[in-house]
């Protein structure tokens, strides 16, 4: 079943997050994913705040598969290094109020996905969200 | 004779607002459905409830069909009664169980989770439909650690809400196998939790201990709790000791902002599918802000040989935190001559906007309208009379006739959901949107509303 998983990607990591995109996209314009970093945590590290649309399984296929080349890249377009910092930089979460009711802050070194959450629990503020 | 007649009288009585570009003025209709929607830019393979759409038909004839790129930005297409979502639970229609011992091949509803009894001792025993709902049977067979909870949605996601506010939680429970030993209460509960899912305190239902047959019990419960952020619901089972073998039925479970508990409506694909028995479906596009940012845009559409607009839209903006814009002609109407932007909201406020610009922009603002609220806007635009207008619901317009300055609209692309695709994300379901590059006679900008409204779930003109 496809759910929403919320993402927090820092800035740093962006780049590298898009050609991982790109990996398990359909073109091109998937290196749009994680865009215009407009939240901040504490510290005023910038991140990009997204909520993925996909199936629970394809967040740990993206995760543990290591990046190979689409089928739709034959200009080489795709920097496979990038992805697999990115998907090493990865953390897949589960959200588990039984388990661990902790707040899952995002982190300025990783790229943070959690499953069953929302946005609210990496913290983070809107820093430039207007004009 | 007579049969041309009542035709022809039928024919003049139904509004179609492709009539809206019968003279060649410029613009389009998007009116999310799975007939207008694809997953696809080639507009192949058509969208259903929850897909992400790549592409929706412009139905004015001109040809302006939107398209998004990147998989992720895609809106999503959601569908919920005529009557409007009452059903916050994302998955109530039971998606992604399977058949078998939790944890061998069995699998309880995504989102959905069981404490207090060890997974290998619940087992999923049939899904299918009872009473034309779907149903899920399940079976506890061994001893408990404690009560054991059934959560039809994570207490942690929960669904947002504040304290203060009267919520209901019913469910169709039958016991169909097994026994009640070792069970001292049956409950359907409503919890509260503050943000990191902590503090949580609830309510239960008479027990449905003894009951016979297929019964809806609910509960309501008044939020009380200073940091209330988020409500849950769930199937209690006080447990008195020792093992437990009871086979059960669980349907229609619901959470919702009421004082009671009102018709079962049937949600799933985390909340984009919400259908009620004898209610039309009404369809939109969703998109989640910042957070969760969708949009889409059109090719470029010459305007240039207009100076007048008139826009509409159906919309239900679930957030003021952020500027969200609904349409907007050109990537920025700050930077770009002869654009406009329709907003909801224009800033972190409680309003919607319309600004029109020549050469200077001027802004219409209508407020208060905070959300969560559903509108239909109506905009209109002159840039030589000096004109920017709202109107919200029907209701009394909001004028501006500072300057506009010079010049007409421009040749642009129309930007659905955010500005230039690089911010402004609206938060909200969009239900259709209409761009006319004229002026409009009040009596179709009346008929046009009326359409809109009819789309556009909650809404009711003057």
């Amino acid at each position: 079943m496809t759910i929403f998983i919320p993402t927090a990607v820092p800035a740093t990591l962006a780049s590298d997050a898009n050609h991982l995109a790109m990996v398990h996209g359909k073109s091109l314009d998937d290196a749009k994913m994680w865009a215009n970093p407009m939240w901040a945590d504490a510290a005023g590290n910038l991140y990009v705040l997204r909520q993925l649309w996909a199936p629970e399984w394809w967040i740990h296929r993206v995760s543990t598969i290591e990046p190979t080349r689409p089928e739709w890249d034959t200009d080489v377009a795709v920097d496979l290094a990038a992805a697999e910092r990115a998907r090493a930089a990865l953390d897949v979460l589960t959200f588990d109020l039984e388990a661990d009711s902790s707040i899952y802050l995002a982190r300025p070194d990783r790229a943070v996905a959690i499953i069953g959450g929302g946005p609210e629990l990496f913290e983070l503020v809107m820093v430039d969200g207007d004009q | 004779m007579i049969g041309i007649g009542l035709s022809l009288t039928g024919v003049r009585n139904e509004f179609s607002p492709a009539s809206l570009f019968a003279n060649g003025e410029q613009g389009g209709i998007w009116l999310p459905s799975p007939e207008t929607c694809f997953t696809d830019t080639a507009a192949t393979t058509q969208a259903g409830a929850g897909d992400a759409v790549a592409g929706i038909t412009d139905l004015s004839g001109r040809g302006n069909h939107a398209t998004q790129a990147t998989i992720g930005l895609r809106p999503i297409l959601a569908r919920e009664p005529a009557t409007g979502r009452r059903n916050q639970l994302p998955n109530s229609r039971g998606d992604g169980a399977a058949i078998g011992v939790l944890g061998a091949g069995g699998a309880l509803p995504t989102g959905w989770s069981i404490s207090g009894i060890a997974a290998n001792a619940v087992e999923i025993v049939s899904i299918a439909q009872k009473n034309d709902l779907p149903r899920i049977r399940v079976r506890l067979n061994g001893t408990p650690s404690g009560t054991v909870f059934l959560n039809t949605i994570s207490p942690s996601a929960g669904v947002s809400a504040s304290t203060g506010q009267i919520w209901t939680s019913s469910l169709y429970y039958e016991r169909v196998g097994g026994t009640e030993t070792n069970i001292s209460t049956i409950n359907v509960a409503i919890g509260e939790s503050d943000i990191a899912g902590g503090a949580v305190s609830a309510s239960l239902s008479d027990s449905l201990l003894g009951h016979v047959g297929n019964v809806r019990r609910s509960v309501t419960r008044t939020l009380t709790g200073v940091n209330t952020a988020r409500t849950f619901m769930y199937l209690r089972f006080g447990i008195s000791g020792g093992p437990i073998d009871v086979t059960f039925d669980i349907s229609a479970p619901q959470l919702e902002n009421s004082l009671t508990a009102t018709n079962v409506q049937i949600t799933g694909v985390n909340g984009a599918d919400v259908t009620e028995a004898g209610q039309p479906d009404r369809w939109s596009f969703f998109g989640g802000g910042a957070a969760n940012p969708r949009w889409m845009q059109s090719p470029t559409i010459d305007f240039t040989g207009t100076d007048k607009m008139t826009v509409w839209a159906g919309v239900r903006k679930l957030s003021d935190a952020a500027a969200g814009m609904v349409v907007e002609l050109s990537a920025s109407t700050a930077s770009n001559n002869g654009a406009f932007a329709l907003s909801a909201p224009n800033s972190a406020a409680a309003n919607f906007s319309y600004a029109s610009k020549g050469t200077v922009a001027a802004e219409a603002v209508a407020s208060p309208f905070a959300a969560p609220i559903s509108a239909v806007l109506t905009a209109q635009g002159d840039i030589l009379g000096d004109l920017s207008r709202i109107t919200v619901n029907g209701g009394s317009p909001v004028d501006v006739v500072a300057d506009q300055g010079t010049g007409d609209y421009g040749d642009y692309a129309l930007f659905f959901g955010a500005r230039g695709g690089t911010s402004l994300y609206f938060d909200g379901h969009c239900y259709g949107i209409i761009v006319r590059g004229a002026a409009t006679p009040l009596a179709t900008i009346q008929r046009t509303e009326r359409f809109m409204a009819n789309r556009t779930p909650r809404v009711t003109l003057p």
